[in-house]
């Protein structure tokens, strides 16, 4: 279809959000698609008040992983539990609604299971020292800040990689996963010499420091210093923690590393086959900008990629956790317990920080599509007021029809959550039964909000 | 439940507003959910989580389907396990005979029988770890067979790669997008056992798993006694219809998803899985995996024409600490067996109606790596069982373990995974077209059921 460019807004804020708000739909409005983007491109800039304002309870958040864990009164999976919720937080209230999506992007790029031993708190110092420093930054910034992360370390078992005894868990993910694609022109060998580059890659134990607890350590007594070769590079015997530093600016620049985060890139925000020379474009940004990523986001995200990529032609459907966040954001609904809130979506099967494999949630429709019933029953009882995390009630879903007649409800609604992406047959077909109702009473407004976010066009964005 | 508008009446001063059988079932989840870990080693830690909710739980005025032996008698229903991680095969079924066993995995080699702590002899070559020995009994009664060089013989040793193309059927085939699973192909190939069952398949998981990837009337289904609408029980079947008309015109996988979620909500609601009995006195280890097995025994025993269940269980990627004596494998292996073993026990009779098939990714290197784990290998172990397998049996091709003729360090894959499933798809299925579901390979019979 030949979209009125006018009408792609909420198009291009459901792939560049958790979500359209009417506020965000006037901004982008006002500031037309690129501006939109470029201001949301300087994250720093944006005021973020209010959700600071949220996270301001959360005494932990920043603080070094020995604060967390010498923590008064909370246990370290109490905290990991806290960051979680502050995860939520920040996708659901902050303004900086891109840079959320990107951070989102490398978490699962990246990712790191957060409920473990020392990866309790270990995720949520990666999260702010790796994930969030350098989402926007340079990709080959933040492959070595994640390979020097204590929680991949600790994630991946490089803590127990020595010299003579070298394993392979993360020598094989950073390639396999961060970089070159599994694909990629790597061999089994190449997975075993860079693990020995990687021998002696650590991080301070409890036991062997409480104050430099969770800070990266190399250990060079256990670092293997023979020659070693990786990729067609020749690692001279000798090095230390540059051997692996080498092989980390190799892969960095690899031209299956550009192939494979930049399509990867693309499919997060473009949608799930996106044009070849979009990618080709995007690419081709990555070499001229040596790996900028808010460079390629900037063109995956230009008025011309969007065109190509028509976003309204091949739309994609929300994971669970956006797929709730992106209900708050619309209703406005407040999250005064996230961590409650957190529970609540268990049931969704998507939780920051719980995908076990170090491939990240999964982002097919495939894989998600059949477990709709979780959707349906929290879409009744956020709808009804029923949720327990939060206060809102029916007549705050009331007070969102902000007085529309009842024979409108429905688009109301609609507009309110998708910002008009949802198809006519979805929003009469709800009209219909809302029309049923002579005189609707506070149930019927539930309802039709749990109507519109359990309906296919709430699901995809 | 179905809340009514008195039940929540006087909520507007109550904070933890709600279903209180609800906020109780996803705190149970929660709790569940954070023990549970896939690769990245299940150094699991249970945290003690805050607060109890003390909810009681109200009775559902639906009727029960009362449980009882049933299933057709010519086709099996399936159990798919996933092992996710690369499971160890060499700390199961234990080749204690062989001589270049015990030097290579040094102090992860399980002792030979007889010692102390010994694995005991399946036939005189291998040997059962003692943290699985809760499957003796099945394995002594024939109802359990191991299948050791088993695997894909497709070479990659990357977890997701493996993955993809045994749940896809297509080892070797460089197939760089897998968009159906071999056990949603055969679910598509064969009309239903039931021509009125809403649901065929179902994996108790939250993300679908690939195996199922384009079958028919399957869900996944985390926890299948929370599958039910909520909101007002008044309004559910007007609200039902709307939901119905919504997704009519979707694309797959939506439509059929959706079809099938509709579908199955009555039929799921009315079999009371929060109150299921095992029968036998088979006790279900109390996790997550256990207790979806034991879901799966309610569902099948209830008859209503589901079949194939797929369960998986991760946490195998044991690169350090693997434990297989009294450490964190041990305790894995001890948990997959007492479940495998309550299920059986549990099923009883209905076993001669369902086979049971557990694989991994693939198998772990021979030689123990430095940090007391192992590394990605090849070759693994199968596990079968059914009321007629041919257990009692450890089915191998086995060269041996020196590490010249090993594949790259690790065990050969000898016996095609493929070729254990299509016989089972074939003779226990009833799928005639089996062969098909696996393109570009010769079947061999390796005789695993009658």
């Amino acid at each position: 279809m030949d979209m009125d460019p006018s009408r792609w807004t909420p198009w291009i804020l459901g792939r560049a959000s958790f979500g359209v708000t009417p506020q965000m739909i006037r901004d982008m409005e006002n500031m037309g698609v690129e501006g939109w983007v470029d201001w949301q491109l300087e994250p720093q800039l944006i005021d973020d008040t209010e959700l600071e304002s949220k996270l301001a309870s959360f005494e932990w958040l920043g603080q070094t992983a020995a604060e967390m864990r010498m923590h008064p009164t909370k246990p370290d999976w109490e905290i990991a539990h806290e960051g979680r919720g502050v995860r939520l937080l920040r996708a659901t209230f902050s303004n900086r609604q891109l840079f959320e999506r990107i951070v989102e992007f490398w978490t699962d790029h990246f990712n790191v299971y957060g409920s473990d031993d020392d990866l309790w708190t270990l995720k949520l110092v990666d999260d702010v020292e790796v994930i969030r420093s350098l989402a926007l930054g340079k990709f080959r910034d933040l492959l070595h800040a994640s390979a020097k992360s204590p929680a991949m370390i600790a994630y991946l078992d490089n803590d127990t990689n020595i010299v003579g005894a070298a394993q392979e868990n993360y020598a094989r993910e950073v390639m396999e996963l961060h970089t070159l694609g599994v694909t990629g022109p790597y061999t089994e060998n190449d997975v075993r010499e860079l693990a020995r580059c990687f021998t002696g890659w650590n991080f301070w134990k409890i036991w062997e420091s409480t104050t430099q607890y969770g800070l990266f350590r190399f250990k060079s007594w256990e670092h293997d210093t023979g020659p070693k070769q990786v990729l067609g590079l020749n690692i001279p015997a000798g090095g230390g923690m540059s051997d692996a530093e080498t092989v980390l600016d190799h892969l960095a620049s690899h031209p299956s590393t550009i192939d494979f985060v930049t399509t990867k890139l693309a499919k997060w925000l473009l949608g799930y086959a996106p044009p070849a020379a979009v990618i080709a474009a995007a690419k081709a940004r990555w070499v001229a900008t040596d790996g900028d990523i808010k460079e390629i986001v900037r063109l995956l995200l230009s008025r011309s990629s969007i065109q190509q990529a028509e976003p309204w032609r091949n739309p994609k459907f929300k994971r669970p956790f956006h797929w709730a966040v992106s209900f708050f954001r619309a209703t406005g609904i407040d999250l005064p317990r996230s961590g409650d809130t957190i529970w609540t979506l268990f049931g969704t099967g998507q939780v920051p920080y719980q995908w076990p494999a170090p491939n990240g949630y999964p982002d097919v429709i495939g894989a998600w599509a059949s477990l709709l019933m979780p959707r349906w029953q929290r879409a009744a009882n956020f709808g009804q007021g029923w949720e327990w995390s939060t206060d809102h009630t029916n007549a705050d879903m009331r007070a969102l029809l902000n007085g529309t007649p009842k024979d409108r409800w429905a688009q109301r609604i609609a507009d309110l959550l998708t910002g008009g992406t949802m198809p006519a047959r979805e929003v009469r077909r709800i009209q219909a039964y809302i029309d049923t109702f002579n005189n609707p009473t506070d149930q019927i407004v539930g309802e039709a909000f749990e109507l519109v976010a359990s309906s296919p066009g709430f699901g995809r964005y | 439940m179905q809340p009514t508008p008195e039940s929540n009446s006087d909520s507007v001063t109550d904070t933890h507003r709600g279903c209180p059988d609800f906020v109780q079932a996803e705190r149970r989840r929660w709790i569940e959910a954070v023990g549970r870990s896939f690769l990245g080693g299940g150094k699991n830690r249970m945290p003690r989580a805050g607060g109890a909710a003390g909810a009681a739980a109200l009775s559902l005025a639906v009727p029960r389907v009362t449980y009882a032996a049933s299933g057709s008698p010519t086709r099996d229903v399936l159990v798919f396990v996933m092992l996710r991680g690369g499971m160890d095969g060499l700390s199961l079924c234990v080749p204690h005979a062989d001589p270049d066993y015990a030097w290579q995995r040094g102090n992860l080699a399980l002792p030979a029988p007889g010692q102390t702590g010994g694995v005991t002899d399946l036939d005189g070559f291998f040997g059962l770890a003692p943290a699985a020995s809760a499957l003796l009994p099945a394995y002594q009664s024939g109802d359990l067979a191991f299948i050791q060089t088993a695997g894909s013989t497709d070479p990659t040793r990357s977890h997701f790669d493996a993955m993809k193309f045994i749940e896809g059927g297509v080892p070797n085939q460089q197939a760089a997008v897998v968009t159906s699973g071999w056990l949603g192909r055969h679910l598509a190939s064969m009309a239903p056992v039931d021509p009125l069952a809403p649901l065929r398949g179902a994996a108790v998981d939250y993300v679908f798993p690939l195996t199922m990837a384009s079958a028919p009337a399957t869900l996944s289904v985390p926890d299948l006694s929370n599958f039910d609408f909520a909101g007002y029980q008044s309004s559910t079947t007007a609200r039902r219809a709307v939901l119905e008309d919504l997704y009519a015109r979707e694309a797959q996988p939506l439509k059929g998803a959706a079809q099938a979620t509709l579908d199955t909500v009555d039929v799921l609601g009315s079999i009371d899985f929060e109150n299921y009995a095992p029968s036998g006195g088979a006790v279900y280890p109390d996790t997550e995996f256990g207790n979806r097995f034991k879901s799966a025994a309610a569902l099948i025993k209830a008859g209503i024409g589901v079949e194939a269940i797929e369960i998986d269980r991760g946490g195998w990627d044991h690169h350090d600490n693997m434990g297989p004596i009294d450490g964190e494998l041990a305790g894995m292996l001890e948990e997959l067996s007492q479940t495998l073993a309550a299920f059986r026990t549990d099923l009883g009779s209905v076993m001669n109606n369902v086979t049971v098939v557990a694989q991994s990714e693939f198998g772990r290197r021979v030689d123990a790596n430095g940090s007391a784990g192992t590394d990605h290998g090849r070759g693994g172990c199968m596990l079968v069982m059914g009321g007629n397998v041919n257990g009692g049996q450890v089915i191998h091709d086995w060269i041996g373990l020196d590490p010249a003729i090993l594949d790259d360090l690790a065990l050969p894959v000898r016996i095609d995974y493929r070729d254990i499933l299509t016989e089972i798809l074939i003779e226990r299925l009833g799928n005639p077209n089996a062969l098909a579901l696996f393109p570009n390979h010769t079947f061999t019979s390796q005789n695993i059921v009658n």
